[in-house]
């Protein structure tokens, strides 16, 4: 019996993470939402490509949340996606309630799982899912570095004209704009791309990163990105259930690293069956470090004024 | 594409099957031992359907059928026995390089060369052997060995750090064999480096094992040497010029004055895509790291009038 996994919400996110579950035929896949019929009708399709994707495992849609009944995993993709000329912050109240009301469900219904946050603004989220969970610190987690990396990895492959999955690039930090990009961490089989590419173009292709998820909110006016999130959130639901302790980007609970205290970062960690194996305390540049505490005290003062009660 | 397997060994079946599953081309298995690659062609061809691969396998026992092959992988010649170091197979390896470059220089049927990917023991050696034969530019004759240790490597760091192989990058230059150079530096985990997660024992347990780790499979197997890896290097490779990937990998090359080192074939980070080697990278090595490849250089080169 493959262990099962919760995607929360059917948007353009939830729907390609559950999609993209399904084809790697690891976990039976429960979508829900609250709308009415669209996580069943969505469900409904992902599953009739089973014969022609190769897939055996089963996609169900549900509004009831007591379908993530023992999950292994649940995702939690539900909130109102970035409109174009709207700030993460101001989407905060309403996603912030909505998290709430999610995490309290998969307290009752899923209580030993592990939870990823994809939901923005993310770092905050993320320590609404915490505190309302009341789960572990290695059961919570965000996904936003390997995405920032993802972006990166790519933008560094087309640079290259090198196959994008040659590069290895850590990014850490906050999302988009307060990410911290490692270039000296980055690199194509081995080599740093501070040998490879002049420190101006560099540059460039940085800040193109930061902006990744602002480039295509651009190109659509009236949405965001969904294939490259939900394809880094699955890549972190593969490493829970099949316990591949990789190494990977994540928004993980502080307690001290990087000076970093009760609030959720980015940082490389170990991710493995258990959530959150270990937590790398990496030497960084005291400069990315400040940024980091910038962040967080940015989160903390957001989260404070939160009309919610955690 | 069409890819050519001289040999139909235990390396030459692994390498079909390898470039069969990723479906990188069309492959025909020659061996001059009469029905035997035509036999083993067969038996990969019918594991098709549980396989799920498209890719067509023949099998011939004559050498003309390779001649419009885009790619041939030399995967001729007598393994290593226990006992044994790679340069011991210099004279017994050599004449069959010589006469396998001679054929295909004059037989082939193409306008362009074909891309040649030599597996023969000592490997760099044959390689530059090879070149020299068929006068074939350096892009398109390769070696298999730095991309083999360092997927050796991978494993080796994996397994001592209880962690996923694939995001372990490993780097391992010089001449394949004893004297191959591991460059740490270059060896990285999720992109960070390889102190940060070993203690100096523990890196130099695992560069011991990568050196050793070819040597140790004939030992263990006493019955001739490692197959799988190399089989899954030469369908990496094959993979990356028949989609034109342009893949970084370590492959050995003849080097013309990269890293102060001519006229002679070692394992160097490339690109590799369509045409073959498209790009040699030349790391900014530090004073020991270039100390350390130049000692492979130097181990090498009483050999190289030989060939």
């Amino acid at each position: 019996m493959k262990p099962k996994v919760t995607i929360v919400g059917s948007g353009n996110v939830g729907a390609t993470a559950t999609y993209y579950l399904a084809e790697r035929n690891i976990a039976e896949v429960v979508m829900v939402d609250v709308k009415e019929g669209v996580p069943q009708a969505k469900a409904l399709d992902a599953n009739h490509t089973a014969p022609l994707r190769d897939y055996d495992v089963t996609v169900t849609g549900s509004n009831d949340f007591s379908a993530m009944k023992d999950s292994k995993v649940v995702v939690v993709t539900a909130g109102l996606p970035r409109k174009p000329g709207m700030t993460r912050e101001d989407l905060l109240n309403t996603n912030a309630r909505i998290m709430k009301s999610v995490s309290q469900n998969i307290a009752e219904y899923a209580p030993n799982s592990t939870v990823i946050v994809v939901s923005n603004p993310l770092d905050i989220m993320t320590y609404v899912a915490w505190k309302v969970t009341g789960f572990g610190t290695k059961k919570v987690m965000g996904m936003a570095g390997v995405l920032d990396s993802t972006r990166f990895r790519t933008f560094i492959a087309q640079e290259l004209r090198v196959e994008p999955k040659e590069v290895q690039a850590l990014v850490l930090g906050g999302h988009g704009d307060e990410m911290v990009p490692l270039p000296e961490y980055s690199v194509v089989d081995g080599i740093p791309i501070t040998e490879l590419i002049e420190p101006a173009r560099l540059e460039q292709i940085i800040d193109r990163t930061r902006k990744g998820g602002g480039e295509i909110v651009g190109y659509l006016k009236t949405g965001s990105a969904f294939y490259a999130p939900a394809a880094s959130t699955i890549e972190m639901v593969e490493a829970i259930i099949r316990n591949k302790r990789r190494i990977l980007p994540v928004a993980a609970y502080c307690k001290g690293e990087y000076g970093i205290q009760n609030a959720f970062m980015g940082v490389p960690a170990l991710i493995g069956k258990n959530g959150i194996e270990k937590i790398y305390e990496i030497p960084i540049a005291d400069r990315w470090k400040e940024q980091m505490q910038k962040s967080v005290k940015l989160i903390q003062t957001t989260i404070d004024k939160l009309d919610i009660e955690l | 594409m069409n890819i050519g397997i001289i040999g139909s060994g235990n390396v030459g079946i692994t390498t079909a099957f390898a470039i069969a599953e990723k479906g990188s081309g069309h492959v025909l298995l020659y061996d001059k031992v009469e029905g035997r690659a035509k036999g083993k062609a067969l038996d990969l061809a019918e594991a098709a359907p549980l396989r799920r691969y498209g890719t067509r396998i023949e099998g011939t026992d004559n050498f003309d059928d390779l001649m419009l092959s885009d790619i041939l992988v030399i995967a001729a010649g007598s393994p290593r026995q226990a006992n044994m170091s790679r340069v011991d197979l210099l004279d017994e390896n050599l004449p069959l390089i010589h006469e396998l470059a001679d054929a295909i220089k004059s037989g082939y049927r193409k306008p362009d060369p074909p891309i040649v990917i030599l597996l023969t023991e000592p490997v760099d050696l044959m390689t530059l052997a090879f070149i020299r034969r068929s006068g074939y530019p350096r892009e398109r004759v390769l070696g298999v060995g730095g991309l083999l240790s360092s997927a050796r490597m991978r494993y080796f760091i994996a397994k001592k750090l209880n962690i996923s192989p694939e995001d372990i990058d490993a780097m391992v230059v010089g001449t394949h064999g004893d004297k191959m150079a591991v460059l740490e530096r270059y060896t990285r985990i999720s992109g960070l480096p390889l102190s940060f997660f070993l203690d100096r024992e523990q890196i130099d347990s695992v560069v011991k094992q990568t050196i050793d780790a070819g040597h140790q499979i004939v030992e263990q197997a006493k019955i001739g040497s490692s197959f799988y890896t190399p089989g899954a290097a030469v369908g990496a490779m094959v993979d990356a010029i028949s989609r034109d990937l342009n893949r970084v990998m370590g492959v050995s090359v003849k080097l013309t004055g990269e890293f102060g080192i001519e006229n002679q074939c070692l394992s160097v980070p490339t690109m590799l895509g369509r045409n073959g080697v498209k790009r040699i990278f030349e790391l900014k090595l530090n004073e020991q790291e270039r100390a350390a490849l130049h000692a492979s250089a130097k181990f090498q080169e009483p050999y190289l009038s030989r060939v």
